[in-house]
């Protein structure tokens, strides 16, 4: 019954968060190994830029450190918690800086992701691809306003500006297009590790 | 003062505000709303729910070269006031079952170790594992799953006989659970780790050596 190892790399993203909780610096080593490149991944996705890219991507991990004791697993998956963190930090970063997120016809491109490393990290293929599907399932209209503000976090008027459409009907296809992720995507459970 | 609006306003931009998207003022008067409104409540948790997870589908990224050591660096760096902060969420428990936390000192991840052992109960079922990882400090970590709803108390057996109540840690519905406490031991005396229910029955165990 006891397993021997020399690294703290088998413990799963829940434990390490717990550790990490505890102040252990060596969790946190290994957290950052296991997730550095979904963070990074995200970050220049949403802010195209590589230094204020990585600039979130650490700020992110000096989050998950400083509030890792407050992560509820019921919520969401450890690496989805982290990489919302992720995108509102892009999304003030690009708001004060005014980088130019990632263009909105290249965020269609993004589907299917580009790499299994999401699996790697624990979260069900199934229901990653569920997603996946979910989003492919939408008519093309509602992919592109739900994949700009999600991926590019642009408000609705920016959609709006972006697409030559009202206001309205951003919020409408917006609100339509979440639902219906939603509806075909059974929640997440919580053992995501 | 605060503006009042309908149910039906509240749909026209609940998908935006799940992103977080939408401006302060107007954020304030949804979340007003969805305060006063279960269905607009409830509406706007699901959406939040699914919002967060579409993040998962982006595309991994190459950090630079030396991001792992810096981020590192910069997480580590905020240790010292972390630790006032743990200090003074872990004093109660501490005082009672007297261990201590151990001063901080630099960290070397060419010094640590680490042990892992599963957590059964007398019939060899499962009920998740429990981690000693120490370098200069020692830190007992517990994944645990399947267990009901309650009250857990956690102790630690040393190899000199023994016996430390470490903490008590509630367990939710959903039977699952991660903890982590700093251990003011020597990690190569722990010898295993017991989880009792709140009426001291055990529960499981994990031997370690």
């Amino acid at each position: 019954m006891v397993m021997w190892t020399s690294h703290v790399e088998r413990l799963d993203d829940g434990a390490l968060l717990a550790s990490m909780a505890a102040g252990d610096a060596n969790a946190a080593s290994v957290f950052v190994r296991r997730h550095q490149r979904a963070v990074f991944g995200l970050a220049i996705t949403m802010c195209g830029d590589p230094r204020l890219a990585e600039d979130v991507s650490q700020q992110t991990f000096e989050r998950v450190w400083k509030h890792a004791g407050t992560y509820d697993a019921r919520r969401a998956p450890v690496r989805a918690w982290m990489l919302t963190i992720t995108r509102r930090l892009c999304i003030d970063a690009f708001r004060t800086n005014r980088s130019t997120p990632i263009d909105p016809f290249d965020l269609s491109a993004l589907l299917p992701p580009a790499s299994g490393s999401v699996e790697d990290a624990g979260v069900a293929r199934a229901e990653v691809r569920g997603l996946r599907d979910a989003l492919l399932g939408l008519p093309p209209e509602q992919r592109r306003v739900l994949l700009q503000a999600s991926l590019g976090g642009r408000t609705a008027v920016e959609i709006a500006e972006i697409e030559q459409i009202p206001v309205g009907t951003v919020k409408t296809r917006l609100r339509l297009a979440l639902a219906r992720v939603r509806n075909e995507v059974r929640p997440v459970g919580v053992d995501d590790v | 003062m605060s503006e009042r609006i309908t149910c039906e306003a509240f749909d026209a931009a609940a998908a935006e505000l799940a992103f977080e998207l939408v401006d302060p003022e107007a954020r304030d008067v949804l979340l007003a709303h969805a305060a006063g409104c279960d269905r607009c409540r409830a509406e706007l948790e699901s959406l939040s729910v699914t919002a967060d997870l579409l993040v998962l589908l982006a595309p991994d990224g190459e950090p630079p070269m030396g991001f792992e050591q810096r981020a590192v660096e910069a997480m580590v760096g905020q240790r010292r006031s972390r630790r006032w902060l743990m200090l003074a969420a872990a004093a109660a428990v501490l005082f009672v079952v007297g261990l201590g936390i151990g001063s901080w000192r630099s960290h070397d991840d060419s010094t640590s170790t680490f042990r892992q052992a599963v957590l059964v109960d007398d019939h060899g079922a499962s009920f998740g594992s429990a981690s000693l990882a120490w370098s200069d400090d020692v830190v007992l970590t517990m994944s645990l799953k399947g267990l009901d709803a309650g009250d857990y108390r956690c102790l630690v057996e040393t190899s000199d006989g023994r016996t430390h109540l470490v903490a008590t840690w509630p367990i939710g519905a959903e039977g699952t659970g991660w903890w982590a406490v700093p251990l003011q031991l020597d990690a190569r005396s722990v010898h295993s780790v017991l989880i009792q229910d709140d009426d001291g029955t055990p529960v499981a165990s994990a031997v370690f050596n």
